[in-house]
């Protein structure tokens, strides 16, 4: 994937550090948050955790550089973004939310919304599934996870069809490696790289840095 | 003789995400319809993952 640097509009030739089974949650991080928000969040990391899936968000990490970039580069590491907002949250804060969940399925990562209760969704996400935050939501949220780490073998049986276009294989393994974890995935990358004869090829080409993760 | 069968150009395989089979045009590498309906394309192989 070429990744447009947003502070500069240049290509940005780092190689990011991959976070398989990792969700990054968007949600107010600062000021206090509702009790309905507390329990939101609970809910998700414990429902996440159940099945061996770390979660992160912005203040996980510190790089001691741009706020804008972090954030860039940790939805890029990760396969799943997951939105959490009721109807308390600042306006601030939402609009920093549809923006980054925008990034999110921009970069091709699997998106869930969760809302509280008597929440507005704008007209954008309306379109995406979302999840409301009631006694059901234990269950739809792990259908939804169950219907997530099915991707990661439909991802895997795409790209063995994808002979004769071995960077976008090399992607739909990268998606599928960071679903499941599983360290094979990463080697069948190398392995297209070794049978593409690339050699020569810069070490920040776009097909190197692909099968870099 | 038998004629050894050859690999199909034109595979599909079932979207989890939304249910429906895309197709895959081998020969151009890349996927090239989405059924909008239920249930797999006719005469197209399916293809399976790899052990």
């Amino acid at each position: 994937m070429i990744f447009y640097n947003p502070l500069t509009g240049e290509v940005d030739h780092t190689p990011v550090k991959h976070r398989p089974r990792t969700c990054f949650v968007l949600t107010q991080l600062g000021g206090t948050k509702t009790p309905e928000l507390l329990r939101m969040c609970e809910s998700v990391e414990v429902v996440l955790a159940s099945r061996d899936i770390a979660v992160i968000d912005a203040a996980s990490v510190t790089t001691g550089k741009d706020f804008l970039l972090k954030i860039w580069k940790l939805i890029y590491s990760v396969p799943m973004v997951v939105a959490l907002f009721e109807r308390y949250t600042p306006v601030k804060t939402l609009h920093n939310i549809y923006y980054e969940f925008g990034i999110a399925q921009a970069m091709g990562k699997e998106t869930m919304v969760v809302v509280g209760e008597n929440t507005d969704v704008p007209s954008d996400l309306m379109r995406t599934e979302y999840i409301p935050y009631d006694q059901g939501f234990d269950k739809s949220f792990a259908q939804f996870l169950h219907e997530y780490e099915q991707l990661s073998g439909f991802y895997e049986t795409i790209s063995e069809q994808l002979d004769n276009n071995p960077v976008l294989a090399m992607d739909y393994l990268r998606r599928s490696f960071l679903i499941s974890g599983d360290e094979a995935v990463r080697s069948r990358a190398q392995a297209i790289v070794d049978q593409g004869n690339f050699d020569g090829r810069a070490r920040n080409s776009v097909e190197v840095l692909l099968a870099s993760f | 003789m038998s004629v050894p069968k050859k690999k199909s150009d034109v595979v599909q395989v079932k979207n989890p995400k939304t249910g429906h089979y895309v197709k895959i045009d081998r020969a151009q590498g890349k996927i090239v319809a989405h059924k909008k309906s239920d249930g797999p394309y006719k005469n197209v192989a399916i293809a399976r993952k790899k052990k």
